[in-house]
């Protein structure tokens, strides 16, 4: 099926409007859409809606015989299907672009030793647990790439594996009724930020309509504790140092927002489980968890928007229904190359439980 | 004249034979095209078969190798039929990779034949090796129903199969074949049968050949076993419950004359 | 929902999502049980030459697994979709065009093939495209003591001797789509053909109020539907 692309008259629009530092939907430049992440019934199955793309990530394992390199490590696979589902420019089959994200998911998850590989090991050099993240885009509107990294993260850190005894030369593998699954041991949490260029102007998770008239982009994964994973240029656009410094530390601060979030949302979904009486998936219907998932959704981003509202001291005008937020002054720079963010995206650093280590390594903010 | 009209209007050339109550390769509205079983028709093989429904032709052979068990179940063998429907037989198919006819008709026998034998029978080494049996049915020549003729081939040549001794290598604890054990019988726990009614209008014809199902509205197989159970069913066309107890009755009578061929077939072999 | 059925039949809670992709022409997902399943059309749109046919439009089907790579399984879904596409959509309305139905099984606890039909029904209405009606899947597995069981889980579909999937359509009462495997009497399988009819009369009452919660954001469409008495239509089912 055939691209519908852009028409002139949006592009010309979008371009003379990103120049006045707007965005077509109302967010301020270091924004990121909502995110609502949601479980499936199974273990590993995560859905992550970023603003209107919709990715889901399923995680499965098999026994497979081991590399002989790697004789006592099971392995992790990433495969991005981009469904054409999602847009009339994905046909389903294997593409340039779901290459790159599933290189940009290798690097950044699986080269970066996220998942302890040898707790997966049954027996060395015969038999290791294979794990395989399949990663599903359902709904297109811009930035793949972080809600790919999201769903994929938050469904690891969701799986559990089955539980496995070796007697001898036999190996018994349980299923979930008989014996309850066990967590991957995960060791850091990358998670990456991209940001397109347009221009002067920098957009931090462009959506579908930026993303074709933008530049090109630069996806950085960095991990909460402020170390940078896997840095990403994309599109051929050339970028100077400190912009280069400039986006790693936009994409520090935006990974402990997103990671706060993950880690709220599984422990809502394992509350949920437990008080439903069981660890186990199939005893709840998926419908209500559902349900009460979404409900607590809702709860949380009124209460939210709320106290934004109240403390948002940003300017902003409004056309009927459509609010436009100006984007904050980006090219301010202190002295030391220390970017100077504004309050509103500095602001949810708060939820991060350790502000006091974060402000020492950081002046800046 | 009449060739011309059958390609511009099919749907009504049929119908004027219809109204007759004739069929246009001269068959009665209930009649099938004459059936031929050939048992053991490939030597190479554990067991084979070729079926003929009227030009319809397709050769079943099973061939056995020794494979791995699967850690959940270290004592089953493997039953794998392929259904291979390649381009000689019907322009219709693509050449080179597998159909997705193929793959839909290989994932029917499957569903069909997962409880024909007890796949405890094919271990060899419990844990280590067992029998894998790769059921391969390819079409010679496709007119029609060649599901029903897949099935029939298949259900003769699992009938008429035969595996050979083993032995164990003590040094090595490698798995042999012995050519001069004595062979045992595969044991069936049912034979299936397999029949297909086309819908065309309100009429339903057993047998379909290629012109019929290329313009019928529908298609019911039906695969009952030797003791007149229903094994699988299949249907694809908008039926009421009076027309489809109607069918499952056709279907019966048909099934028991094609098994007591079958059983002829094997006794002789 | 799902309240006036015989005692002895008892389904799992189905819950759908209408219009759920932005891109697609119609999308729905289906969940029963932990059984989820997302449809999405896009048609009708241009064919590729090879394919056009003048007299009518070109159903094209993908079906995916939520794990793993494609199974073979997928092919028969998709011959499945198709068949039941094609007794229903009105192909002949838009000749040399085609439909392209995207199947993705999100989550698969049994019944799959049936929380499948149901999707695609509801995308199929969702897209607007002209059918000659509507349809309902029902699954249901025959246990060892010959008792039925209606949406069955994978469990239950595993320890059961017979599984069914009945298709029927809603102008004639008739079955569209039958896929039957396990060892059932001639007797057995007629039960479970006419009982399971009942279950598909809930499934149409249930597409009704699916879209009538849809049809409700649409300020073109209140006037038309009965008012909501507080709660009666958002309550969740117990």
């Amino acid at each position: 099926m055939r691209e519908v692309p852009l028409s002139l008259n949006s592009q010309e629009f979008l371009s003379s409007v990103l120049k006045e530092g707007l965005r077509p939907d109302a967010r301020g430049g270091y924004d990121y859409r909502d995110i609502k992440i949601s479980f499936g019934p199974q273990w590993g199955h995560a859905e992550v809606l970023l603003g209107r793309t919709r990715v889901l990530a399923r995680v499965s394992t098999t026994v497979a015989q081991p590399a002989p390199s790697r004789p006592n490590e099971g392995s992790l696979f990433f495969n991005v299907h981009l469904s054409p589902l999602s847009s009339s420019k994905f046909s389903g089959a294997r593409s340039d672009f779901s290459t790159v994200v599933t290189r940009l998911l290798e690097r950044t998850i699986k080269e970066t030793r996220v998942i302890d590989t040898e707790c997966l090991c049954i027996v060395a050099g015969e038999k290791v647990l294979n794990l395989r993240v399949d990663i599903t885009l359902l709904d297109f509107a811009g930035n793949v790439i972080d809600a790919s990294c999201i769903a994929a993260m938050t469904a690891l850190s969701h799986f559990r594996r089955p539980d496995f005894i070796v007697n001898g030369e036999e190996i018994t593998l349980f299923s979930d009724k008989d014996r309850d699954p066990i967590p991957l041991s995960i060791l850091h949490v990358p998670i990456t930020c991209t940001i397109g260029f347009s221009g002067e102007k920098i957009l931090v998770d462009p959506n579908d309509e930026e993303e074709s008239v933008m530049d090109g982009y630069v996806s950085i994964a960095t991990n909460t504790h402020h170390e940078i994973c896997y840095i990403y240029l994309g599109g051929g656009v050339t970028l100077t140092p400190a912009l280069v410094s400039k986006c790693c530390e936009i994409s520090s601060l935006k990974t402990q927002e997103i990671s706060a979030q993950i880690t709220k949302s599984l422990d809502e979904d394992s509350a949920l489980r437990r008080k439903a009486g069981t660890d186990r998936p199939s005893a709840i219907s998926s419908l209500t968890l559902q349900e009460k998932l979404d409900r607590l959704y809702v709860e949380d981003r009124t209460n939210k928007r709320e106290n934004l509202q109240a403390e948002d001291g940003i300017e902003s005008a409004t056309f009927g229904s459509i609010t436009i937020r100006y984007i904050d002054e980006m090219d301010t720079m202190d002295e030391d190359g220390v970017v100077a963010l504004s309050e509103s995206a500095a602001e949810p650093a708060q939820t991060i439980p350790d502000t006091s280590q974060e402000e020492e390594s950081f002046p800046g903010f | 004249m009449a060739d011309d009209f059958k390609i511009a209007q099919p749907k009504q050339y049929q119908r004027l034979f219809l109204k007759d109550e004739i069929r246009p390769d001269g068959r009665a509205l209930t009649g099938c095209r004459e059936v031929k079983i050939h048992v053991n028709a490939v030597s190479s093989a554990l067991g084979s078969a070729m079926v003929c429904y009227g030009n319809t032709r397709v050769i079943a052979g099973i061939k056995g190798r020794f494979a791995e068990p699967t850690i959940n179940n270290p004592n089953s063998g493997y039953l794998i039929p392929n259904m291979i429907l390649p381009m000689t037989c019907n322009t219709k198919y693509r050449p080179g990779y597998p159909d997705d006819a193929g793959v839909a008709m290989s994932n029917k026998l499957n569903t069909l034949i997962t409880d024909i034998t007890d796949l405890m029978e094919l271990c060899v080494v419990p844990g280590k090796v067992v029998w894998s049996l790769n059921l391969d049915v390819v079409c010679i020549n496709d007119d029609g129903n060649v599901l029903d003729a897949a099935v029939l081939a298949l259900s003769a040549a699992l009938n008429n199969t035969w595996l050979p001794a083993t032995r164990v290598m003590e040094e090595t604890g490698r798995v042999l074949v012995d050519p001069e054990g004595e062979r045992s019988r595969l044991e069936l726990k049912f034979i299936p049968i397999a029949v297909t009614l086309s819908v065309f209008d309100d009429k339903t014809l057993p047998d379909p050949s290629e012109d019929e199902e290329n313009i019928q509205s529908g298609s019911v197989t039906c695969c009952i076993d030797d003791q007149s159970k229903i094994r699988a069913m299949w249907s694809s066309a908008n039926l009421s419950d009076d027309v489809i107890s109607a069918a499952l009755v056709y279907v019966q009578k048909r099934a028991s004359v094609l098994l007591s061929v079958l059983r002829k077939v094997s006794k002789t072999s | 929902m799902l309240g006036t059925l015989e005692n002895s039949i008892r389904v799992r809670p189905i819950s759908s999502e209408l219009s759920i992709l932005g891109n697609c022409d119609g999308s729905a997902r289906v969940k029963q049980g932990n059984s989820s399943v997302m449809v999405g059309i896009w048609g009708p749109v241009e064919v590729k030459q090879s394919k056009e046919d003048p007299e009518k439009c070109v159903i094209e089907t993908t079906v995916k697994g939520a794990t793993g790579q494609g199974s073979p399984l997928d092919k028969m879904y998709e011959e499945a979709v198709r068949q039941t596409c094609e007794q229903v959509v009105i192909t002949s309305a838009h000749p040399r065009t085609c439909i392209q139905v995207i199947v993705q099984v999100e989550s698969e606890d049994g019944a799959i093939l049936a929380v499948m039909k149901n999707a695609l029904c509801l995308a199929l209405m969702d897209a607007g495209l002209p059918m000659r009606s509507m349809f309902a899947g029902v699954s249901c597995a025959q246990q060892e003591n010959e008792e039925l069981m209606w949406d069955p889980t994978a469990e239950e579909e595993e320890e059961s001797t017979a599984q069914y999937t009945f298709v029927y359509e809603n102008s004639r009462n008739n079955v569209i789509y039958v896929h039957c495997t396990g060892e059932s009497t001639v007797e057995q399988y007629m039960l479970a053909l006419q009982k399971s009819r009942q279950v598909a009369t809930e499934v149409f009452g249930f597409y009704r109020e699916s879209f009538e919660k849809l049809l409700r954001k649409d300020v073109k469409f209140q006037m038309l539907l009965p008012p909501i008495i507080k709660g009666e239509i958002l309550e969740e089912p117990e």
